[in-house]
C-alpha cells in the first residue's frame, strides 16, 4: 500500500514538474520565436544540428578522430548559439490567450495514455510510441516521438524510429515525410508550432502522429513506390536491380547504365567511359591513348607504340612511296 | 455563451466565440468547417474526448483535431 502511494506521489510530482517545464517552455517559446521568421530560424538550425550529427557519425566510422573533434566543436558552437539566440530575444510579453494552465497541461500529459501504448513523462522530456505505420503494404514501424521542454530553451522536438525500415535509396529517409529524425510537417506545421506555443502537449503528439499516419505521394523525401528500389547516380532512376560501382569513379549505377572497358573490362559509368575514335570500343581512362599525331583518343588495339593505327598506316604508305619514287640524275 | 475554439487543422491558434445556448459540438464543428467529414477529427472539451452530441457550456475549451495530416 505505502508503495503505491510513494507511486503515485512520484508520478504526480513527474507530471507537475513536466507540466512547469512545458509551460514555461511554451512562455519562452512564445517569446523568442514570435514571428514565423523566427521559427524557420529554429527549423533550420534542427537541420544545421542534425547535418553536423551525421558527420560527426560517418567521421567517426571512417577513424577520421581530427576531423570528428572539428565537428565536434562545430555543434557545440552551433548548439552555444542557439541558446544564446533563444536568451538575447527574450521579453515578458502577455500571455497567450491558448497558453493553457499548468493543470490542463497535466490533464494534456494524462490524457495521452488514452492515445497512445506508450507514454514517458519525464521532468523535462515526454515521448509516446505510436502504433505500427503501415502505408501501401509497407511497414514503417513504430516511431518515438520526443518533446524536449529543456529549461532556458524553447522546444525541440524529433522523430525516432524505433523498427526502422528506411528507403532502399536513403537509409536517413525512415517514412516518406521523415529525414534525420525531422518531420516534414506540410499542412500541420503552423498548427503544430502553435500547440507548443500554447503548450498544449496532447495537441502536439496528436498533429505530429496525423502526419505520421498520412502519405502525401506529391511531396515525399522518397516515394513509397520507390521504398524499395534503388536509385541510379547516373539516370536518377529508382530501380529494382542492384546497383553496381562504377570503378573508375565510385557511383552507384543501374544495370542500364554500366559499360565494361574492352581492355581491362573495369565496370563504368556513362561518364567514365570512352569511346574509341577509331574502333568505337569502350574503355575507361587508364587503357586509352592518344595519338601524338591528329589527337585521336583510341583503345589498345588502335594504338601502336605513340600514334594511332590510322596515322601509323599513313605513315608506313608514305615512306613505300618514297623509296619506289625514281631518282633523277 | 462564451468559449474558446482551437482549430488545428487552421493555423491552430485559440479564439474566443459567443455562441448560442444549447450549442453542440458537432453543430460547432459543422458551421465551422462546412463540407468537411467530422469522423475525420477528434472533438475535444476540456481536456477530454467528447462525442459530436455533447452540449458545450459556457467557458469550454474545444479543439478539433485532423486525424490525417499531409506531410511534405
Amino acid at each position: 500500500m505505502k508503495n503505491r502511494q510513494g507511486q503515485c506521489d512520484r508520478e504526480l510530482r513527474n507530471f507537475a514538474c513536466a507540466a512547469v517545464a512545458i509551460r514555461r517552455a511554451a512562455r519562452s517559446s512564445a517569446t523568442t520565436a514570435a514571428t514565423s521568421v523566427e521559427l524557420e530560424h529554429l527549423r533550420q538550425h534542427r537541420s544545421i544540428t542534425c547535418r553536423l550529427h551525421r558527420k560527426i557519425k560517418r567521421a567517426n566510422q571512417y577513424g577520421l578522430p581530427l576531423a570528428a573533434r572539428r565537428l565536434r566543436l562545430q555543434l557545440h558552437e552551433a548548439l552555444l548559439s542557439e541558446v544564446a539566440f533563444s536568451e538575447s530575444g527574450a521579453q515578458r510579453p502577455e500571455e497567450p490567450a491558448g497558453l493553457l494552465t499548468h493543470s490542463e497541461i497535466v490533464s494534456d500529459l494524462r490524457a495521452l495514455s488514452h492515445e497512445f501504448a506508450e507514454v514517458a513523462i519525464g521532468r523535462a522530456d515526454t515521448s509516446v510510441v505510436t502504433d505500427p505505420v503501415v502505408m501501401e503494404n509497407i511497414a514503417l514501424g513504430r516511431f518515438r516521438i520526443r518533446l524536449v521542454s529543456a529549461p532556458g530553451t524553447s522546444f525541440t522536438w524529433e522523430v525516432i524510429p524505433l523498427d526502422p525500415n528506411p528507403a532502399v535509396s536513403n537509409e536517413s529517409v525512415v517514412h516518406p515525410h521523415v529525414q534525420c529524425g525531422e518531420v516534414c510537417c506540410g499542412q500541420g506545421q503552423g498548427a503544430i508550432d502553435q500547440s507548443l506555443l500554447d503548450g498544449r502537449t496532447f495537441d502536439f503528439f496528436m498533429l505530429v502522429r496525423s502526419v505520421l499516419m498520412t502519405y502525401n505521394p506529391s511531396s515525399a523525401y522518397v516515394a513509397l513506390e520507390n521504398w524499395d528500389r534503388h536509385l541510379c547516380s547516373s539516370c536518377d532512376d529508382h530501380v529494382i536491380d542492384p546497383l553496381q560501382t562504377c570503378v573508375s569513379c565510385g557511383i552507384q549505377i543501374c544495370p542500364s547504365c554500366h559499360s565494361s572497358c574492352c581492355e581491362c573490362s573495369d565496370l563504368l559509368c556513362p561518364e567514365c567511359t570512352f569511346v574509341c575514335d577509331q574502333c568505337s570500343n569502350e574503355v575507361c581512362n587508364d587503357c586509352k591513348y592518344r595519338c601524338e599525331v591528329c589527337d585521336d583518343e583510341v583503345c589498345f588495339r588502335c594504338f601502336d607504340r605513340s600514334t594511332c593505327d590510322r596515322c601509323s598506316l599513313a605513315e608506313t604508305d608514305s615512306d613505300e612511296f618514297s623509296a619506289t619514287e625514281p631518282s633523277h640524275a | 455563451m462564451r468559449l474558446m475554439l482551437v482549430q488545428n487543422n487552421w493555423s491552430g491558434r485559440a479564439e474566443l466565440l459567443d455562441l448560442s445556448d444549447g450549442m453542440t459540438v458537432g453543430s460547432l464543428f459543422a458551421q465551422k468547417n462546412p463540407g468537411r467529414q467530422p469522423d475525420q477529427y477528434l472533438f475535444r472539451v476540456n481536456q477530454d474526448t467528447a462525442s459530436a452530441d455533447r452540449q458545450l457550456r459556457e467557458g469550454d475549451r474545444v479543439s478539433f483535431t485532423p486525424l490525417h495530416i499531409e506531410g511534405a
